[in-house]
């Protein structure tokens, strides 16, 4: 019974923090212009996240090393480092977009302009963080993050084709706009892949002190969470590809049409539960990537770390979150439109998915660390494909981002 | 030209739809006056460029009204005056009637 609570624990946690800003704008704009036609994307992104999610998971739980402790150990310092920067980056701008989108939920709900939010919404974060406890952040901020399944009741509500849905899982080849296609093809897939999340989680089963006990736990909640985030993020493109895109509403690259999803369906409801569905998920994920901006340095290093010691316990971790924050929410301060910064970090994530998933193809086939659970066929398959995915997404984001990017 | 056509009528499509939520009360003023005057603003740009290119004339003065509209839209909005916005709604869809190119619905399989 135990097990299973914890299971259900873990499901909640992770649907509810399945959706951040990149996940509601890429998939509001790509149901907006393309219809159902990019659905595909976002299974194909939630198929690799619950890939890497498990494997990050049964790292954890067998050897006792998060990922980042695991890639510095096995290659070394100097061949952690690049994957290190690379992170750092990546998250930085993620956080960045994340504080953005609080902003934005803030602005929406009081009409004071969004630079204004960005310190006191990294203020209350950090604080969060500093006074908070793992379980705090990681349970109370996702469960509160399940207002977002809004998203899947208004998707049920419009009756959608299903069938067309289904279909549109399969991949196909666009009809229009090619470039912007496969650009939203990329941000969903940075959207969907985010190296913070697989490394957060990994970190994450550290914090519970997870065992080899934890095994079908993690697969469940993995598999299951993951799944049923991934629900959400269609349910955002299914209801932009009938709210949005059935008005003529096809380019979304404004953050004041984004309300326009559910306010058509809900009435003033609709407009509550936007900005509290992006507030609380932005806010759950920046809470989450400062964290995780902390982990991968404090255990890049072999700082002492924890979110549940005192900050005077693990000074440096604490610095890294506290250091982190107040930096990433410096651009929305200054007036960086956050939609445009969320378009480019996910396109940016996509592009630095090798350098965060190679390991994974070293760390769980050695023995070393995860003894008989080392990677099967299937999951050793699955890291080729991602590898794969990952280095064709490198190469083409860029000039993507010049030919198709809003 | 195409695709600055096709911006111009998302915009358009914008302001309509949130008027529409505006003048039912779905949507806090706030937001719609914000929203319509960033839409105004991507509607004033469209009208530029599309000023700069081979585009119809017709289409060009129809990308000049809904650029008015918006505006005359805002206004409305801020002045809690909701007849003007109807008004202004109305003139949006007139106006967007002329645009060329204009409907971009993309075909949602239902």
């Amino acid at each position: 019974l135990k097990k299973l609570l914890e299971i259900s624990l873990g499901v909640v946690t992770s649907v509810g923090g399945f959706l951040e800003v990149g996940s509601m704008v890429t998939a509001a704009q790509a149901g907006a212009l393309f219809g159902y036609q990019l659905v595909w994307a976002i299974v194909l992104g939630t198929i690799c996240i619950i890939f890497l999610v498990e494997m990050a998971g049964r790292f954890a739980a067998v050897s006792g090393h998060t990922i980042a402790d695991g890639i510095r150990e096995r290659f070394g310092f100097s061949a952690f480092l690049w994957p290190l920067l690379a992170t750092l980056l990546v998250n930085f701008l993620v956080l960045s977009a994340e504080i953005g989108g609080v902003s934005i939920a803030g602005e929406l709900a009081t009409g004071i302009s969004f630079q204004w939010w960005a310190l006191p919404v990294a203020f209350v974060a950090w604080l969060l963080l500093w006074k908070g406890t793992f379980g705090l952040i990681e349970k109370g901020v996702s469960i509160l993050g399940l207002v977002t399944l809004c998203f899947v009741v208004a998707a049920v509500m419009l009756k959608p084709g299903w069938k067309q849905v289904a279909i549109a899982a399969v991949p196909s080849l666009p009809h229009h706009d090619a470039a912007s296609y496969w650009f939203m093809v990329v941000s969903i897939l940075g959207a969907s892949i985010s190296p913070y999340l697989f490394m957060f989680y990994s970190s994450g089963a550290i914090e519970d002190r997870w065992d080899e006990s934890y095994l079908g736990t993690n697969r469940a909640i993995a598999g299951l969470g993951m799944t049923f985030g991934g629900t959400i993020s269609v349910s955002v493109l299914i209801v932009a590809a009938l709210v949005l895109g059935a008005h003529g509403i096809s380019q979304v690259d404004d953050y004041h049409q984004l309300p326009l999803t559910l306010i058509p369906i809900f009435g003033f409801w609709g407009f509550v539960l936007f900005v509290g569905s992006l507030g609380i998920a932005c806010f759950g994920a920046t809470v989450e990537i400062a964290l995780q901006q902390a982990y991968l340095v404090a255990q890049g290093f072999g700082w002492t770390w924890g979110e549940d010691r005192k900050p005077r316990e693990d000074p440096g971790f604490s610095m890294v979150y506290t250091v982190s924050i107040f930096m990433a929410a410096i651009p929305i301060a200054l007036g960086l439109d956050p939609l445009k910064l969320t378009v480019l970090s996910m396109a940016l994530t996509a592009a630095s998915l090798p350098l965060a998933v190679v390991p994974f193809l070293f760390l769980l086939n050695d023995k070393r660390y995860v003894g008989d659970h080392t990677n099967g066929v299937i999951s050793n398959a699955a890291v080729i494909l991602i590898i794969t995915l990952g280095f064709v997404l490198a190469v083409v984001t860029i000039p993507l981002q010049l030919f198709g990017g809003s | 030209v195409e695709q600055q056509s096709r911006a111009t009528a998302s915009a358009a499509n914008t302001a309509i739809v949130l008027l529409d939520a505006w003048i039912a009360g779905d949507a806090p003023s706030h937001y719609a006056a914000s929203a319509l005057q960033s839409m105004g603003e991507t509607l004033s740009e469209s009208t530029r460029r599309l000023s700069e290119t081979q585009f119809p004339e017709t289409g060009k003065r129809a990308a000049t009204d809904l650029a008015a509209a918006a505006k005359a839209a805002e206004t409305a909005v801020k002045n809690d005056n909701r007849p003007k916005a109807a008004e202004a709604r109305d003139e949006l869809r007139e106006a967007l009637a002329r645009l060329p190119a204009a409907d971009t619905t993309p075909q949602v399989p239902n």
